[in-house]
């Protein structure tokens, strides 16, 4: 007696959505390869970057592939990582804390990263010191967060929560002050660019750093994809079915802190994504995690990385990324929220 | 399944809420726990889930203390039935059910076809099976107590936890809830279930605990304990109590 009326959508469909979402994602990576001031074409790609992996003779010009591998093949991936990170961290933020506007900031790991690199930059901090104190200082700001949440008495998801709003303006009122005594002639403006967020200038190197600890995130939380739904009960219900949740809750709050300090750290501030890129795929897949973080990590990625050949193919100048992603993301938000028939 | 609770004592911040409370109950009992606010109904129950480790007095299974048995063996004992609330992310009926089962499904792993067969299995028992693929969150409020009964059913404990189940049901499905409650008593669990409706323990209960505040608790038949005087003790009002050829009616007075 199976009811004819279905809500939700079954194992099978989810399936295919996820299947179908890594086939877009795969194209639109091959197909960035194309964007850009300097032509290769889309057999070249495929035989440079197969040439990295299996010997080809090669048919192209050095310039052909020091434009794949050096330049574009980075990027992509960046976009792509960074995505991913952004929308898997938000999914388990919004999962943790049973709301629907939790985005990957919320712990305050955002505004501690934008403290750190602008403090880095006024320290005359190279690149690579920008992006480790970025993730420190970002790191700092969540285990505050956690230290005084999980001092306060009652509710502990809520003071977890506001400790995360104080924490933050700290660290908000922090940058604003590195930006009054930076010098206005270089230092300013580089703090504000880095502010902004952008993949620009990634190197395959800084790529394989921030793979660390996003891989160890992802492949986690991924593995707990299911296990995560549990944390939308109340603690009494789930230790009623004989769950910890306290160390799975931490285990993914810690997880998704990860994720965001190391995007922030490499690409500065990308807003929105995290937010918005959940809902849609909540719409397309329902919120059983089990399905909504394999289709959000693909969706985010996809989501970014086209976002990301804009920024750099609009105008003639770059467009930093973060612009982009508020412009494209809070108007869409707004119509998702005003045609909403489901609780978001 | 034995239930055991001996001089149980509680207090919270200096005042008693529970004090020196013993009972027993075993499998095929429904026992109703009647008893004005704050006098500790809910609280019993989490005692006896092992929520609340610092109470005074012994709870045993089967004649085990239950401090000494693991939460996740525990799990397979007693399970509990929360009071219906909205969710914040919709889930499918089927996938509610499932999750009553993680203590069963190991840390890195998802339900496969046996724990979705059980999940079925325990929807059918319920006579919900239909609604498997409906949001939960749309739900009514009877329909999902039933899925949350359904929860707890495949989560395969014998004794079931009910803290006022039917307060949030309309009038109607407060009764077809309690039938289905009754008829799982009658399979052989024991259901142990908080309620503001002494009529609800007259007529379905095997047995009824009765917590007054500061007083002594009693416990017994519910034809022999439900009286105008327990009444009048428990809540402060006159009620008459009607036999009639099809049970008893529990009349209040209009105060």
């Amino acid at each position: 007696m199976k009811n004819a009326k279905r809500e939700t959508i079954s194992n099978r469909q989810a399936h295919r959505i996820i299947a179908l979402l890594a086939g877009a994602l795969f194209v639109l990576f091959l197909l960035s390869f194309l964007l850009g001031r300097f032509d290769v074409p889309l057999r070249e790609v495929i035989r440079i970057l197969l040439s990295r992996i299996i010997p080809i003779r090669q048919t192209w010009t050095d310039r052909m592939a020091v434009a794949v591998i050096n330049i574009r093949l980075p990027r992509i991936l960046l976009a792509c990582l960074v995505g991913c990170c952004l929308t898997a961290a938000g999914i388990s933020y919004q999962t943790v804390f049973q709301n629907p506007m939790a985005a990957p900031d919320i712990l305050g790991a955002s505004s501690g990263a934008c403290f750190g690199a602008a403090l880095a930059i006024l320290l005359h901090a190279g690149r690579v010191g920008v992006t480790v104190s970025a993730f420190a200082f970002s790191m700092l700001s969540v285990f505050l967060v956690y230290l005084v949440g999980s001092r306060t008495r009652g509710n502990r998801i809520m003071s977890i929560l506001l400790a995360g709003v104080m924490i933050s303006s700290l660290f908000s009122a922090g940058t604003s002050y590195v930006k009054l005594v930076a010098d206005p002639t270089n230092q300013l403006p580089a703090i504000t660019y880095w502010l902004m967020g952008s993949l620009s200038g990634a190197t395959l190197n800084q790529v394989g750093y921030a793979l660390i600890p996003m891989a160890a995130g992802l492949i986690i939380l991924f593995l707990l994809r299911w296990r995560i739904n549990l944390l939308t009960l109340s603690g009494e219900e789930a230790k009623a079915i004989g769950v910890n949740t306290g160390r799975l809750r931490l285990c993914a709050i810690l997880c998704a802190t990860l994720l965001t300090a190391s995007s922030v750290a490499v690409s500065g501030m990308i807003g929105w994504v995290g937010l918005v890129i959940p809902h849609l795929c909540r719409k397309l897949v329902g919120s059983n995690c089990r399905f909504l973080l394999p289709a959000g990590m693909l969706f985010g990625a996809i989501f970014l990385l086209l976002v990301d050949n804009l920024s750099r193919n609009l105008l003639s100048v770059e467009i930093p990324i973060g612009i982009l992603t508020a412009f494209i993301g809070a108007p869409f938000f707004l119509f998702l929220m005003t045609r909403r028939e489901t609780p978001v | 399944m034995k239930l055991q609770v001996e001089n149980l004592t509680y207090e919270y911040q200096d005042s008693p809420i529970l004090k020196n409370l013993s009972f027993e109950a075993e499998s095929g009992d429904f026992i109703c726990v009647i008893g004005p606010n704050g006098a500790g109904k809910s609280t019993l129950f989490r005692c006896i889930l092992n929520f609340l480790p610092d109470y005074g007095g012994t709870i045993r299974l089967d004649g085990r203390n239950i401090k000494e048995i693991g939460p996740r063996e525990l799990s397979s004992c007693i399970s509990y039935i929360p009071q219906i609330h909205r969710p914040t992310f919709g889930y499918s009926v089927l996938d509610t059910v499932l999750m009553g089962m993680a203590g069963r499904i190991a840390v890195f792993s998802k339900p496969g076809p046996s724990e979705i067969r059980e999940a079925e299995q325990a929807l059918d028992k319920m006579g919900v099976l239909r609604l498997e693929d409906r949001d939960f969150a749309r739900l009514s409020g009877g329909e999902q107590q039933l899925v949350l009964i359904a929860r707890a059913i495949a989560q395969k404990a014998q004794i079931l936890v009910m803290d006022e189940p039917t307060s949030a049901l309309d009038y109607g499905n407060q009764y077809r809830v309690l039938g289905q409650i009754r008829e799982l008593s009658e399979q052989g669990y024991l259901v142990l279930l908080s309620t503001h409706h002494p009529q609800h323990a007259l007529q379905y209960s095997t047995g009824v605990l009765a917590l007054n505040k500061g007083g002594p608790a009693l416990q017994g038949a519910p034809e022999e304990i439900l009286t105008p005087r327990l009444i009048r003790k428990l809540y402060g009002i006159e009620a008459e109590f009607l036999k009639t050829p099809s049970g008893t009616v529990i009349l209040p007075k209009r105060q």
